[in-house]
């Protein structure tokens, strides 16, 4: 505004005299009135609806239309405003009849960004607790079917792994300042925001400290992410398309062991255990050069069952527009993901629909509606994305898939066949359907007699239905006879069935109410401004599930409850309810935009506990000076446009860890047969604790936002600490181990999170061609047990805890190993390791370092040992740059302080007869001293070498290329052209990962086995056009 | 006027919030069963007595662990190794190389949870009204609480020596420190407050559950009687009493408990009425066929098992190579075990001079129960022969191909093949083809007390305390039944030589039904017995020239490593995550 404002008055300066003449003359002729028309535009061409345009010093005015155009009879010599929120304003002199074209550029100072905070709404120059926003563009770019997936690296503070690529089950966990499952609000009422489009979110604002997520008091304690749907804007109707093409691959996979390598690590290991070799030299020729294919085969399982692109799109149709009375936002959205199995047997779809419409009633009354609807449904095999990669490892290299009449052959360790199992559906699906509707009608008064008074009433609804259906039938194998010559059949059947076919089928429904009644009061005197929040709500949880089975079908193409057996058939079902009240009060002060004080208090109940401790309150007190306003700062204000400091506490809770503990009881449990019946058991629960509550969080935050070199660099950072007080947890490492039943929960425990983060957002537009951008976010935070149960053992090396009071928590336990025995003296003169002499170890074993010098190794030489399998630390950059119609930016996310841990298959090759990656061929043997991995043992197991240790963990930090995304605009074709918009974009998403550990795994691998469904990477194409 | 009506409207949902409050907050779950309904309710009181019994130590055909690979306690012994080389049976306690704090899975059982929910049980089910449960009816649960009581203890002693004997259902709130953080009973207490809770349980069980087969009868608890006086004189008369009596029994205790366990026998075989199966005619059969027919003749008291509700895994883990659905063969039973098979023809022990063992022919005229226990060489089993040869020699040549020269359940078919060259039969499911039993789908009940145990158990304590005619009287029934037909009282023997056929005799008779481990440690003879070199028997198919097929046996060492039984393991280790919660727990000697 002022820099506009100044040129004006520059030019009136100039002609300051003969404005003056101008003006003398036309007073005269004032009552003339002139007609003027114009049209408002913004610097991208588009029309702006609604502009004002006043009469400088009057009353008289009005606002543009929908096609941002304008007539106004005005006397000669008036000035005449124009203004538009979030644009420099605009003072033109009007001195004859004239058709204007008036253009509005931007203002980035000016524009205060609004930001949504707890039961409403705040400028961000008032802000004063920890709330990051998420930047919708960037949430966009990334070809995700569900939306946690395109968190990482959006906001500090925010932490988000993904651990699996699976079609329809990739969600992301993701949690605020590691504080553990965050509270998710979608439109004001709890919600879960993987089912929403990407397209359909306006906001998303993570409230980090007390004194933002104090307000939603027993739930609010783990930080809250808020999320608002987009709504209608005034303005002609616009319509957009957008969809993407999307090809995905895996991150990382290792590869398994052939035929030939496996026979040989199969004999390594009988040699090392003294025995014979299981394979002569000539037959691993044969596997080795794959002459005799027939009987010596070197099947690719993988390669069978996997393909190497997967294939994903998405779609979205959305409208919007509005006018004063009447707004709306209506959008429809479809994703449909495909899987890498080389079967078409994996897949995902959602259908979105959302409606968003608010009305004006009267000028006081407003009524919003928003309706969402979601159908999910996932489509899988019979064996889960954990079954086909364990199948996959078991499947031998060595074993046929197919004979050569392409009969299916039976495999020699497992019993299913996972290419034959999954094909067709061979061994049954698993399908799923979820309906989700939500509603949310807001009504809102503006009591026009008192100024800045205003009532609202709201109430949500959601409701939740699965249906899901596991349908899993037998498939036959075959062996071929060698001395009859025809094949012996071996019928692969279902797991858990007593028949060849089984059918479970359940469905589940739940509905959330939430019903809210406030009363907020905003308004400035002079210098003061104040404004209140009184709120009460309603939240009521309710639920039912049923489920049955049957077996023995008549017939597999029937595939429906009926057609089944009644033998065996089985059914359960049952209910749940929980129930919540609160109480909101929020008071807000500041003097001259300066000097801030915000004080909430939430009075909160929860079902969860017992009568009488039902009840809590969580306040939160939050002070901000902004520095940059005092006179003393005027020399620094060139630089420094805005310097803020702020301080808050504040306590909120969780009641999300257990229920109903205050009540003793028996719960039902597994059979026991009775003269040939089974029958259900029950089972006692922990002893009672009535005195049980929720946990208590409280939170101190220290911020400070600063805005730089005329607002291009913004940088923001906060520490915090965070003590969780009355932790419910059951005492048991100082607990006589005679006791014999569990303690009741008791809320004892203490735990406290400190951290900090730190964002730079830089934004510049370089010249009228070129603007460039840069987002830079780092937060790290990490928990430590304050007070925890300890066992009354004294010595340090013989208690057994993982955590230990004032260490960080989520540690492993075990020994702590030094390389491999090289030679057998050294095992000779080494601390005994096996409790027998050491005569049992070998070289090429795992040598444990003997902590407590007693000559020793047991378990008293175990420590924790690394950083736990949470990330401590993360980082993100984004940097963007445009040049004229082209677009590119670059994601990159990284996380660090933690350890992935190797288990069982993944750290030998053939454990329990399976097969083995290619990365465990590094193994020690006299001739490969330097190796990665000890010497192999028969059967891929040794008491030694396989022992908790850190010798299986490995430092998972890592960078990754999460987004890079080109795109290209269609020039503006000025006016009477259809499109408004069209443009072309290309998506590279998790292109790939530095890493620390040299196993092909990804860094945020979801099973340190190798058994899960790996995260994938893609490259996406996709056009969005609007009109 | 609208405005009004809104402002009312807000009024009465505010009133409305804030009204319902109270009740609102205190509805209760809909998904619990509280202790009032429970105590007062017949059935679901049985429902929390059946949970006690399903989770009593004694089922030995469940394998010791989900995802155990069929690790059966028998595979610790001297009658089998486990096939599996990765498993801990194997790396762990076969070579000696536990003994190391909390280090004993699969052996571990610290049953304070049990207890615990059988004290509780007692305490309420003493003071249930006459309108739930008549005093019949009372009296049957509380027996059978004290006969699991009592089993429990004996179940801890066996492991641990001494345990802390706790008889009341602890709660931190009303518990005096001391007994809450209680020292180790004597050894010898713990045996004494077994056997008083097995009297009282005689005392107080019905002779027979009508229509109720699962829960125990009054023989059961003279049964454990019978078996834990036993087990109590036997660690008197071969033991050491070390620690002040935690762990051993003075040697003057002996007699005492073999006269308690000789008259608890010689009770239950005059008036319980249970006879000695005998159903076929063929004597093999006829002992294979005593676990699988689930009659009440001789059985005392099983767990039952009903396949997938409540069905367990034996065949799965253990039937031969070529029927498996998954794993297979998981118990190679030992050559030893076989050489511990008489020959049928003169009574002799194979090793023995005169005997007619003919090496070339080594499963033929042996003790029946020798083809009941085991799968030999083309025995038929589920229809088909069950091939053993590890290979085929024709013209002097030995074909090793797992196509054509080895039989399909041979040693070296696959790694997951017999170790030692042949199978368990006892407790396996036969039929007339293949059943490929799958995971749960074994319904095979348990047998945890038979008739033929009390002979055992009145034969040993009549030969330890010197009665040697008694002795005999009592084996010589089980011998019969057996199919065996020479020296049926074991005539030619006496003394330590008469005392170690019948310790053979219950080898064989109570083969794969989990004794073995725990005999040879009370009779003090597991630091031999368990650190043999074990060794198989590796067939060989030759086909001449005219097709005829004849087989050839060699004896090998199928154990990479001797198996290696310390002084020490006589006990296991308390542990030092129990000794962290309470240090008044002793550890035991040697750890």
């Amino acid at each position: 505004m002022n820099t506009m404002f100044l040129n004006c008055s520059k030019k009136l300066r100039k002609n300051t005299l003969l404005t003056f003449a101008l003006l003398l003359c036309y007073s005269m002729l004032s009552n003339a009135q002139i007609s003027v028309t114009g049209l408002v535009t913004d610097n991208t061409n588009q029309p702006l609806p609604s502009a004002s345009i006043v009469v400088k010093g009057t009353d008289t005015g009005t606002q543009t239309d929908f096609d941002g155009k304008f007539s106004v009879e005005v006397s000669k010599g008036s000035i005449l405003v124009i203004s538009y929120l979030g644009f420099l304003t605009k003072e033109i002199t009007i001195t004859e009849a004239i058709s204007l074209e008036i253009l509005l550029m931007p203002d980035a100072a000016a524009l205060d960004e609004i930001v949504v905070i707890g039961y409403g709404t705040k400028s961000k120059t008032k802000l004063i607790s920890a709330v990051s926003t998420i930047d919708k563009k960037m949430l966009k770019k990334q070809p995700v079917a569900n939306v946690s997936n395109a968190l990482e690296g959006l906001a500090s503070g925010l932490f988000v792994t993904q651990s699996s690529g699976e079609p329809g089950f990739s969600n992301s966990s993701f949690e605020v300042r590691n504080f553990g499952a965050a509270l998710v609000i979608i439109d004001g009422a709890p919600g879960d925001l993987n089912q929403l489009d990407p397209n359909e979110i306006a906001n998303i604002s993570v409230l980090k400290d007390a004194a933002a997520a104090a307000v939603y008091g027993v739930q609010g304690g783990n930080g809250v992410v808020l999320i608002t749907t987009k709504k209608g804007k005034i303005g002609k109707p616009k319509l957009s398309y957008s969809n993407q093409f999307t090809a995905t691959t895996f991150t990382a996979y290792p590869k398994y062991l052939s035929s030939a390598e496996r026979g040989e690590v199969l004999n390594q290991g009988l040699r090392n255990a003294g025995q014979a070799d299981f394979y002569t030299a000539e037959q691993l020729e044969l596997y080795e050069n794959g002459s005799d294919p027939i009987n010596y085969p070197n099947t690719d399982w993988r390669g069978l069952v996997l393909k190497d692109w997967g294939f994903q799109q998405q779609h979205n149709l959305n409208l919007s527009g509005g006018t004063e009375k009447v707004k709306y936002f209506v959008s429809t959205g479809y994703v449909d993901q495909g899987s890498n199995y080389n079967a078409d047997v994996l897949s995902f779809q959602r259908y979105n629909l959302r409606s968003n419409v608010s009305a004006a009633i009267t000028d006081e009354l407003n009524l919003t509606l928003n309706l969402g609807a979601r159908r999910q449904l996932n489509e899988a095999p019979a064996y889960s994305a954990y079954n086909v990669f364990r199948e996959l490892s078991r499947s031998l290299p060595n074993d046929l898939a197919y004979y050569p009449d392409g009969t299916p052959a039976r495999l020699s360790v497992t019993p299913n066949h996972v290419v034959e199992g999954i094909k067709d559906f061979n061994a049954g699906y698993y399908r799923a359907k979820n309906n989700n509707f939500d509603a949310k009608i807001t009504l809102k008064w503006d009591i026009k007699q008192v100024e800045g008074l205003s009532v609202k009433s709201y109430a949500s609804l959601v409701y939740n239905t699965n249906f899901t259906k596991n349908w899993g039938k037998s498939y036959d194998l075959f062996t071929l006879n060698r001395q009859t010559g025809n094949y012996d059949v071996f019928s692969a059947t279902p797991e858990g069935a007593v028949s060849e076919t089984v059918l479970t089928q359940g469905t589940s429904y739940s509905n959330h109410y939430v019903l809210q009644e406030s009363i907020s009061y905003e308004r400035d005197f002079g210098d003061h401004a104040v404004s209140g929040l009184l709120l009460a709500e309603i939240q009521k949880q309710q639920g039912q599930y049923f489920n049955a089975s049957r077996q023995d079908f008549q017939s597999t193409l029937i595939d429906q409850l009926f057609a089944g057996s009644l033998e065996n058939q089985g059914a359960n079902g049952g209910e749940f309810r929980q129930n919540r009240l609160g109480f909101v009060g929020r008071f807000s002060y500041d003097y001259q935009s300066k000097y801030f004080l915000e004080s909430t208090y939430r009075y909160d109940g929860s079902s969860r506990f017992a009568p009488g401790n039902e009840w809590g309150l969580f306040p939160s007190v939050s002070l901000g000076w902004r520095l940059s306003e005092e006179s003393f700062f005027e020399s620094f204000k060139n630089t420094i446009s805005n310097l803020k400091i702020r301080a808050s506490v504040g306590t909120a809770g969780n009641d999300g860890t257990s229920s109903y503990q205050w009540l003793s009881g028996f719960n039902y449990n597994l059979f026991y047969a009775i003269n040939d019946s089974a029958i259900p058991t029950i089972d006692n629960t922990a002893l009672p604790n009535k005195d049980i509550t929720w946990e208590t969080n409280t939170t101190y935050d220290v911020g400070i936002d600063v805005d730089l070199f005329d607002r291009s660099l913004k940088f923001s950072a906060d520490y915090f600490y965070r003590k969780r007080e009355d932790v419910i947890a059951v005492a048991s490492a100082s607990v006589p181990s005679t006791l014999g039943v569990a303690l009741a929960a008791q809320n004892f425990y203490e735990f406290s999170n400190e951290g900090f983060e730190f964002s730079f957002n830089y934004n510049k537009q370089i010249n009228e061609n070129l603007k460039i951008s840069a987002l830079l976010n780092f937060s790290k935070s990490r928990e430590k047990a304050v007070f925890i149960d300890e066992t009354l053992q004294e010595d340090l090396f013989m208690r057994e805890n993982l955590t230990e009071t004032g260490g960080f928590t989520g540690l492993r336990r075990g020994y702590i190993s030094n390389g491999l025995f090289q030679s057998q003296e050294e095992i000779t003169q080494y601390a005994i390791q096996d409790g027998n002499g050491n005569t049992s170890l070998q070289p090429g074993d795992i040598k444990y370092v003997d902590l407590n010098g007693d000559n020793i190794i047991d378990v008293k030489d175990q420590k924790v040992f690394g950083n736990g399998s949470k990330a401590t630390t993360n980082y993100s950059l984004n940097l963007g740059v445009e040049y004229k119609n082209f677009a590119l930016s670059v994601l990159l996310t990284g996380a660090a302080g933690y350890d992935i841990y190797l288990e069982g298959e993944a750290q030998s090759p053939l454990r329990n007869g399976f097969n083995g990656y290619d990365y465990q061929l590094d193994y020690w043997t006299p001739e490969n001293t330097g190796a990665r991995f000890p010497r192999i043992s028969d059967g891929g197991f040794n008491d030694n070498n396989y022992k908790y240790s850190d010798f299986w963990s490995r430092n998972g930090k890592h960078i990754r290329f999460k987004n890079i995304n080109l795109s290209y605009t269609f020039p503006k074709m000025k006016k009477n052209t259809t499109f408004d918009e069209i443009k072309f974009f290309c998506t590279g998403q998790n292109l790939f990962v530095i890493k620390d550990f040299e196993e092909d795994f990804d860094p945020q691998t979801g099973s340190g086995l190798g058994w899960y469904y790996p995260q994938t990477k893609s490259i996406t194409f996709g056009i969005n056009v609007s009109l | 006027m609208k405005k009004y009506t809104h402002i009312l409207l807000l009024i009465v949902t505010f009133n409305l919030t804030l009204s319902c409050g109270d009740d609102f907050l205190n509805e209760p779950p809909l998904d619990r069963i509280t202790e009032n309904d429970v105590w007062n309710d017949k059935n679901l009181m049985d429902a929390y007595l059946f949970k006690i019994y399903d989770r009593m130590p004694w089922d030995y055909l469940e394998d010791f662990s989900a995802g155990g690979f069929g690790s059966h306690r028998d595979g610790l012994s001297d009658l089998a190794r486990g096939t599996y080389s990765w498993t801990q049976l194997n790396n762990q306690f076969r070579p000696g190389n536990w003994g190391t704090a909390n280090n004993t899975w699969p052996l571990d059982w610290w049953g304070y949870d049990i207890i615990w929910k059988i004290n509780y049980s007692i305490e309420n089910i003493e003071l249930a009204p006459i309108n739930v449960l008549t005093v019949d009816e009372r009296n049957e649960r509380l027996g059978e609480l004290h006969f699991m009581r009592a089993y429990s203890y004996f179940a801890l002693v066996k492991r641990y020596g001494g345990v802390p004997i706790i008889l009341n259902a602890q709660n931190p709130e009303t518990t005096t420190e001391d007994e809450y953080y209680p020292s180790r009973n004597t050894e010898k207490e713990v045996y004494d407050q077994v056997l008083s809770d097995a009297q009282a349980a005689f005392d107080l069980l019905p002779n027979r559950w009508s229509s109720q087969k699962g829960r125990a009868p009054k023989w059961a608890a003279k049964s454990l009687e019978s078996r834990a006086a036993l087990f109590a004189a036997s660690i008197a008369k071969y033991g050491t009493v070390q620690l002040d009596g935690l762990v051993g029994i003075p040697n003057s205790e002996a007699d005492a408990y073999y006269q308690l366990s000789l008259s608890a026998s010689q009770k239950i075989i005059s008036d319980a009425g249970y006879t000695l199966f005998n159903k076929y005619p063929n004597a093999s059969d006829n002992y294979a066929n005593l676990f699988l027919d689930e009659t009440d003749d001789e059985t005392i008291f099983s767990k039952v098992w009903i396949p997938f509700e409540k069905g367990h895994s034996y065949d799965l883990h253990n039937v031969p190579y070529s029927y498996r659905v998954d794993w297979s063969g998981s118990m190679s039973p030992t050559k030893q075990l076989l050489d511990s098979y008489e020959m049928l023809g003169t009574g002799l022990l194979p090793n023995e001079a005169g005997s007619g063992y003919d090496e070339n022919n080594p499963f033929e005229n042996r003790d029946p129960r020798l083809k009941g226990t085991l799968l030999t060489n083309n025995d038929i089993f589920q229809g088909l022969p069950v091939e053993l040869w590890y290979g085929t020699e024709i013209g002097g040549v030995i074909d090793t191909n797992k196509g054509t020269g080895v039989g399909k359940d041979g040693i070296g078919i696959h790694p997951d093949a017999t170790k030692t060259g042949f199978y368990v039969r006892k407790h396996l499911q036969d039929g007339g083809a293949p059943l490929f039993i799958k995971e749960y789908y074994s319904g095979t009940n348990c047998i945890l007390f038979r008739l033929g145990e009390i002979y055992l158990n009145a034969a040993e304590a009549a030969i330890e305390l010197g009665i040697e005619g008694s002795a005999r009287d009592y084996i010589e029934p089980i011998r019969t039944r057996a199919g065996l037909q020479q020296n049926l009282r074991l005539d030619t023997y006496s003394g330590n030589e008469l005392r170690d056929r019948i310790r053979n005799e219950r080898k064989l008779e109570m083969a794969f039904e989990d004794h073995r481990y725990w005999d040879v440690k009370r009779w003090r003879i597991a630091a031999e017995k368990l650190s043999i070199q074990v060794e198989g028997l590796k067939t060989l198919r030759s086909i001449d020239g005219f097709g005829n097929e004849t087989f050839t046996y060699e004896t090998f060492n199928a154990e990479a490593e001797k198996m290696n039984f310390a002084e020490r393991h006589y006990y296991l280790p308390i542990g030092q995550g129990r000794i962290n919660n309470n240090n008044k727990l002793k550890e035991n000697p040697g750890y």
